[in-house]
């Protein structure tokens, strides 16, 4: 990932903590800068204040939901620009996360490859 | 004000033919309604004994719907199919028990709601003999069991790539072999659950078919991209031979995608490395139908067996690629998806020269 010299910053907003660790170990070996969080409200308070180039997203978590978050974030002036990649067990959700404004969308067991390559084609864009 | 609400509520629960119980955390019965009463034989003073509660259900069960109450948190569900005895005359009655776990937030009291449907009533309402209620149960716990395992299957997928990647240091061959070994089983596995969720999906809406404006074009554009990277992959070349401009459809678009989605993804996994898959799309002669052909140059389908591969759970002799093997369900629902859509879908092959796959699909669903 060679996008510029300074680290892009990845959100994960995962309730499994071993895939969360996983994806840790992963991006931080890519270059990126990373922040995790294990359930959503961590995370949508983690997306505020600090600011991420790009968010990961689980949607089914105990407590706020996925959807909740997405919702959160894209209906909020200072987090809405931040694109969402969608990474979930459910399936034939698609229509309704894209609809929510989520711009990638990926279904668990994901290919950490195609992972890679959708986060780093959002941030070209 | 407030009472007349409970009476108005007591009123409502006695009119449900479901028998409605609330369990307190020591297992003292403390709400239960008419039903329940008369399914259980329980009289109103065995309701202030209060500890009468679970007795009515097997042992075995007891202790599952004690587990529940000890370990259940707010808004969970479970179903339990079990019997229940009823203290007057002594009989066991089949029955399908829901529970639910109801939590006050603000105090922490735990509570059981049980929900008992009598299985004999059910049965009797049922034409073919499967309790409706156990039917839809099988298929939402396929659907739910299947979306479960996804999460795990995930965990260990990126784990044992990430030991394969050298992420965490180098691996000699033969380590390198069997973490193959495994990414391949794991893809094999992935591909079942995905391929039960399909079932699941197609059982649940198999009489719906959703008509709309279908742009052809966009949904092999989409199939294009999905599997550019799959192919390139395995050396094949991908020949997409459509026309040029194609009908406008009015059909059932999901659909339509899951049966092209199927025969190109059976394509791409039955050819040989350095193979090529033939997709070939155009409105017939009289402009009522749009044909789709999908040809692969695998190792073809033996003739004793043509006949056999739309049946479901049929699984040919066909020798796939690498990691990849079938459960029999997706030629299937293909066949039934087509029928659905009033089409047709035949098969061409001859052993060791590849399958071609015909799907007629009209291009305006009347």
């Amino acid at each position: 990932m060679e996008l510029s010299d300074e680290k892009k910053k990845v959100l994960i907003i995962e309730d499994e903590t071993e895939l969360l660790t996983i994806l840790q170990i992963r991006l931080s070996n890519a270059q990126f800068e990373v922040f995790a969080a294990s359930n959503g409200t961590a995370g949508l308070t983690l997306a505020q204040s600090v600011q991420p180039d790009i968010i990961l997203l689980d949607i089914m978590m105990p407590g706020v939901d996925g959807f909740t978050i997405l919702r959160e974030i894209k209906g909020a002036d200072a987090t809405c620009d931040i694109p969402v990649i969608v990474v979930t067990a459910r399936d034939r959700i698609e229509d309704s996360c894209l609809l929510e404004g989520a711009e990638g969308f990926l279904t668990k067991p994901f290919d950490y490859k195609e992972l890679e390559g959708t986060i780093n084609r959002l941030l070209v864009s | 004000m407030i009472k007349l609400k409970i009476d108005s509520y007591e009123k409502i629960l006695n009119t449900i033919i479901e028998g409605i119980a609330i369990i307190d955390i020591r297992e003292h019965l403390i709400y239960c309604n008419e039903a329940f009463l008369a399914l259980t034989g329980f009289s109103e003073e065995d309701l202030n004994d209060g500890q009468v509660a679970l007795k009515n259900f097997p042992r075995e069960d007891q202790d599952a719907i004690r587990y529940i109450l000890k370990t259940g948190v707010n808004g969970q569900e479970f179903v339990l199919q079990t019997t229940v005895s009823n203290k007057k005359n002594g009989h066991r009655k089949p029955v399908i028990c829901r529970i639910y776990i109801v939590e006050d937030t603000d105090s922490s009291i735990k509570q059981l709601c049980i929900a008992l449907s009598s299985l004999k009533d059910l049965e009797e309402n049922d034409p073919n003999g499967v309790p409706r209620e156990i039917a839809a149960l099988r298929k939402a716990f396929i659907s739910n069991v299947s979306h479960e395992l996804r999460t795990p299957v995930a965990i260990i997928r990126e784990a044992v790539s990430l030991l394969g990647d050298a992420t965490l240091g180098e691996l000699n061959d033969s380590q390198l072999h069997f973490v193959g070994m495994a990414l391949k089983n794991i893809d094999r596995l992935t591909n079942i659950i995905n391929h039960l969720l399909d079932l699941a999906l197609f059982e649940k809406n198999s009489v719906d078919v959703v008509i709309e404006p279908v742009d052809l074009k966009v949904l092999i554009a989409q199939l294009q991209k999905k599997y550019c990277q799959v192919a390139e992959q395995k050396s094949l070349l991908v020949d997409w031979q459509c026309e040029d401009p194609l009908p406008d459809m009015m059909t059932d678009g999901k659909k339509l995608l899951y049966i092209l989605n199927n025969l190109i993804k059976n394509a791409i996994q039955f050819s040989e490395k350095d193979g090529a898959v033939i997709v070939n799309v155009k409105k017939s002669a009289d402009g009522k139908n749009v044909c789709i052909l999908v040809k692969d140059t695998g190792c073809g389908i033996p003739a004793s067996e043509v006949e056999k591969i739309f049946d479901m759970f049929y699984q040919s002799n066909r020798v796939p690629g690498p990691g990849e093997r079938g459960v029999g369900i997706g030629l299937a629902i293909v066949h039934r998806l087509t029928q659905l859509l009033k089409g047709q879908v035949e098969v061409e092959s001859v052993e060791g020269s590849g399958a071609t796959f015909r799907v007629t699909i009209p291009t305006i669903y009347e």
